[in-house]
């Protein structure tokens, strides 16, 4: 170009065509070279693996349906969750602040600013942090749930005039179970934020501005990060693995089961709980569990012992009821009875599968939507890590304690695993077209 | 922050009313295709249309009455004529309500647009034009009430770098001649003048802005920090200057290598303290130039003062880095919040008549902070300071300059004040945009 810098006129067109199609072109060719060299097998690899990746952070889920987003939204692959506790005792302080959340949410969950575009006053503080500007949505979603101490606090005193309408699970409360250390600091709350998107810094940015904007009203209590999804609530998606490398997940809800299985196990139904009845139905439980895994002691643990423990081959992630495990034997049905060659049971009776299946637990399912933590290391070297345990559920007390206690009871695997904080939130169903806030229903 | 619920339409209306019958036109003068100024422009939205009523009017403050007869919930913008920067907006307007939505505009085209859920494209995005109207882009009121908000904290300044000249020299005296219980006492309430303006304070300089703020009060950790040596290596401690160098000397044990060697070293100390200090009231007073020029403060600094002694507070109160030998934290903290007030004070009017529920707010979370700050109090002395508990004993801190408490460590009342603190800075953030127009 240079050479013909002196050649350009005024209007800034080199030899009669204009600068701007000049450099498109040059674009396109460029492109297109890059192109021409990757007609291989191993070029067009890369090509597919790159689509997937653009189509993750170009998905954009609507906020407004009958159920609320990120329950059975194909599990992203990035999560950051908080809990807040409400600092505020008047109630329209509250209403604002779930309106101003409705707002934001909707906002970002479009991949829009919070606010739209930024002010035209210079003056003020930006209304949106910024740090995702001009980034797609990348299938962002935010999920809100109410926790029993919104209802009445620990003195037993009806907060904000909803003490009427309390679900008598989250009156109940969790049960405490075998081998847990929960951390009260870390666990529950008032109001439940769930943001799960397929780029971290989006997760991380929705959470950041739904603090900032809740300053003098809400205080986070809690927030944990989470990445590498550890279900698949979608059959278009590979089952993830855990931790301890296993695939995790494999038997679960998933949204394309037929409507009548998803209405007995995930969501409230009408006539379930007269006192929340009004507000809830359609909705559902959220039950989350800090798990830590001791990942130095497992990975010094024997490939056969892991495979017993879990139930599963490691590779493929079949059932150790099929004699020779393959890629295509993930969804094959657990044989319970299966004998090995020594003639002994296939599958140990206290191995993880065996305990937590739905057919030693009258058929009780969840939708489990956890994904893996890391939060650096203590002071001895060890990984801080583990599973963020997320389960979306009808009734917890169903579907969800007993199979949490035979496994804290008899579980193989609940030797390498320490509970360490639980929370439990009842989530409303999702925002109608007319509503201005989530829960609206609730308040009115 | 925007403001919530149809509630707020009344007051606002009728708000308007008043301080616009002071300046609206004759009538005479009203065109029949455009209102007048002051009269509110009617605004009606459905899921798919956005109508604006008249869409010309005179500069100055308008007033939109926008109902919404959709079902969704809709926001109404007024963009400037780039059609990207918003003029003003009402977000969350629910199906069938009403709301009012208060601006000033100057002469110039806009564009009105509404946008059903608050997201994607504008629907009914229309031309809005303003002529020129009356001279009312700023009233003889608000003029007025921006130039005593300045004179009265220019006021204010000087009046504390005055006491605090004087409340230096009291301090220094116990300190030099060997009365080591009145000096402690004095510490915390000579340092309190200071406090109340660090902001300001914090910009001056002789050579170059901040020396002046560097050499009275440096904390010995941001000075070892800097030299890459710990905090009590000699060589940190012999450039160490001011209030923090004194309150080392004072409050530590002669075993933790704070302590100076001889009273020539105090008197030092003390002489250079003072020495500072009337430097800094003589930039005040306008008696030398510093290094930005003769001293004068703006609008600007006086609606980001009160937000920038809360930051104070934020960074390095709640966690006990201030006084991090004498652990009289709470003092200065009480200090930075009546600053605050007065510099918040200063400039309330201008904010009232802008955004009346902002006002509100600052109020009761400025009462928040002060009804928080109370439960450490400890009575008064015989001239009627308020007193307060030793930081170390209600909150996790850092002792010593020593290493800073994990950020899991911090107590119920730190979490408390940090809420407090939280509760007051967001509101706060906003006044500036709101008073500089």
């Amino acid at each position: 170009m240079s050479t013909d810098e002196h050649s350009s006129s005024a209007d800034g067109t080199v030899r009669g065509i204009p600068r701007r199609r000049l450099f498109a072109l040059g674009g396109a060719a460029g492109a297109l070279g890059i192109a021409g060299v990757g007609g291989g097998a191993v070029g067009y690899a890369v090509r597919g693996a790159e689509e997937r990746k653009q189509s993750a952070v170009h998905l954009s889920y609507p906020f407004r349906a009958e159920k609320q987003q990120g329950i059975l939204t194909p599990a992203q692959d990035n999560m950051y969750t908080a809990a807040f506790d409400v600092t505020t005792a008047d109630r329209q302080a509250l209403i604002g602040l779930l309106e101003d959340w409705t707002v934001a949410a909707e906002q970002m969950s479009a991949g829009d600013l919070v606010g739209g575009a930024p002010d035209a006053n210079a003056e003020l503080p930006p209304k949106d942090s910024g740090e995702v500007w001009g980034y797609p949505a990348s299938g962002l979603t935010i999920t809100f749930g109410f926790g029993a101490t919104l209802f009445v606090d620990e003195a037993g005193k009806d907060r904000f005039g909803l003490q009427s309408k309390m679900p008598q699970v989250l009156k109940d409360g969790v049960p405490k179970f075998a081998n847990e250390a929960i951390h009260t600091s870390e666990s529950n709350g008032d109001l439940l934020v769930q943001a799960c998107a397929n780029d971290p810094q989006v997760a991380v940015h929705a959470i950041r501005n739904l603090t900032r904007i809740a300053f003098g009203t809400a205080k986070l209590k809690w927030g944990q990060i989470g990445y590498g999804r550890t279900s698949s609530t979608s059959t278009k998606q590979e089952t993830p693995r855990n931790l301890f490398g296993f695939k995790d997940g494999t038997n679960n809800i998933k949204s394309e089961d037929a409507d009548g299985e998803l209405d007995k196990h995930l969501w409230v139904q009408s006539g379930d709980d007269p006192a929340s009845d009004g507000w809830l139905a359609g909705g559902t439980y959220f039950m989350a569990r800090k798990i830590h895994m001791y990942l130095e002691i497992w990975d010094r643990v024997s490939l056969a012992e892991q495979e017993d423990i879990i139930g599963r081959d490691k590779r493929f992630g079949a059932p150790q009821s099929v004699a020779e495990p393959a890629a295509d034997e993930e969804f094959t049905p657990i044989d319970f009875a299966a004998k090995n060659a020594e003639g002994a049971p296939a599958i140990d009776a206290r191995s993880h599968v065996a305990i937590v299946a739905p057919e030693h637990h009258e058929g009780a399912k969840m939708l489990r939507r956890g994904y893996n933590f890391t939060d650096g290391n203590d002071s001895l070297g060890r990984l801080d890590a583990g599973l963020f345990f997320i389960a979306f559920v009808r009734d917890p007390r169903t579907n969800f304690y007993p199979i949490l206690k035979a496994m804290a009871q008899k579980d193989l695997l609940t030797e390498y695993l320490q509970h360490q904080a639980s929370a439990l939130f009842a989530i409303p169903p999702g925002i109608g077209t007319g509503d201005t806030m989530i829960g609206q229903k609730l308040f009115t | 922050m925007k403001r919530h619920s149809a509630l707020i339409a009344l007051p606002t209306a009728t708000l308007l009313a008043v301080s616009l019958a002071a300046c609206t036109d004759n009538p005479a003068n009203k065109k029949d295709d455009a209102a007048a100024a002051g009269d509110a422009v009617t605004v009606t939205i459905t899921d798919d249309t956005c109508e604006v009523s008249p869409a010309t009017l005179p500069s100055g403050k308008v007033s939109f009455s926008v109902t919404n007869k959709g079902t969704k919930p809709n926001e109404f913008e007024i963009l400037a004529e780039n059609q990207l920067q918003i003029e003003s907006e009402k977000e969350n307007i629910g199906p069938g309500t009403t709301t009012t939505v208060t601006t000033s505009l100057d002469e110039g085209t806009y564009y009105t647009a509404c946008k059903p859920n608050m997201v994607g494209d504008f629907v009914g995005l229309a031309e809005f034009v303003v002529t020129k109207g009356e001279e009312v882009s700023i009233d003889s009121d608000t003029r007025a009430a921006e130039d005593k908000g300045i004179t009265n904290y220019t006021g204010y300044v000087k009046d504390q770098v005055g006491q605090l000249v004087d409340a230096t020299k009291d301090f220094t005296d116990a300190y030099t001649s060997g009365d080591t219980e009145k000096a402690k006492a004095l510490y915390p309430l000579a340092r309190q003048h200071y406090e109340r303006i660090e902001p300001t304070a914090e910009s001056f300089g002789i050579k170059e802005a901040g020396d002046l703020d560097g050499s009275l009060d440096a904390r010995v950790q941001d000075l070892s920090v800097d030299a890459g040596k710990k905090p009590d290596d000699p060589e940190v401690l012999a450039d160490w200057t001011g209030w923090h160098r004194i309150e080392a000397d004072l409050f530590t044990d002669e075993d933790e290598g704070y302590k100076f060697d001889s009273e020539a070293d105090r008197k030092k100390v003390a002489d250079k303290l003072n020495e500072d200090t009337k430097t800094l009231y003589d930039l005040v007073y306008g008696k030398v130039e510093g290094a930005g020029g003769t001293f004068e403060l703006k609008l600007s600094d006086v609606a980001t003062g009160a937000s920038a002694l809360l930051e104070e507070v934020a960074l390095s109160k709640i966690g006990g880095e201030e006084e991090t030998f004498s652990h009289t934290d709470l003092y200065d903290f009480h200090a930075n919040v009546e600053g605050a007030e007065v510099a918040y004070g200063n400039v309330e009017e201008l904010v009232e008549a802008q955004d009346p529920e902002l006002a509100k707010k600052i109020t009761r979370n400025l009462d928040g902070v002060k009804t928080v700050l109370e439960k450490y109090q400890n009575g008064r002395d015989d001239e009627g300071n308020i007193l307060y508990e030793d930081y170390s004993k209600v909150a996790a801190v850092q002792k010593d300059a020593g290493e800073a408490p994990k950020d899991t460590d911090y107590t119920r009342a730190q979490q408390e004040l940090s809420d407090a603190v939280n509760a007051l800075s967001e509101p706060l953030s906003q006044v500036s945009g709101t008073v500089l127009r």
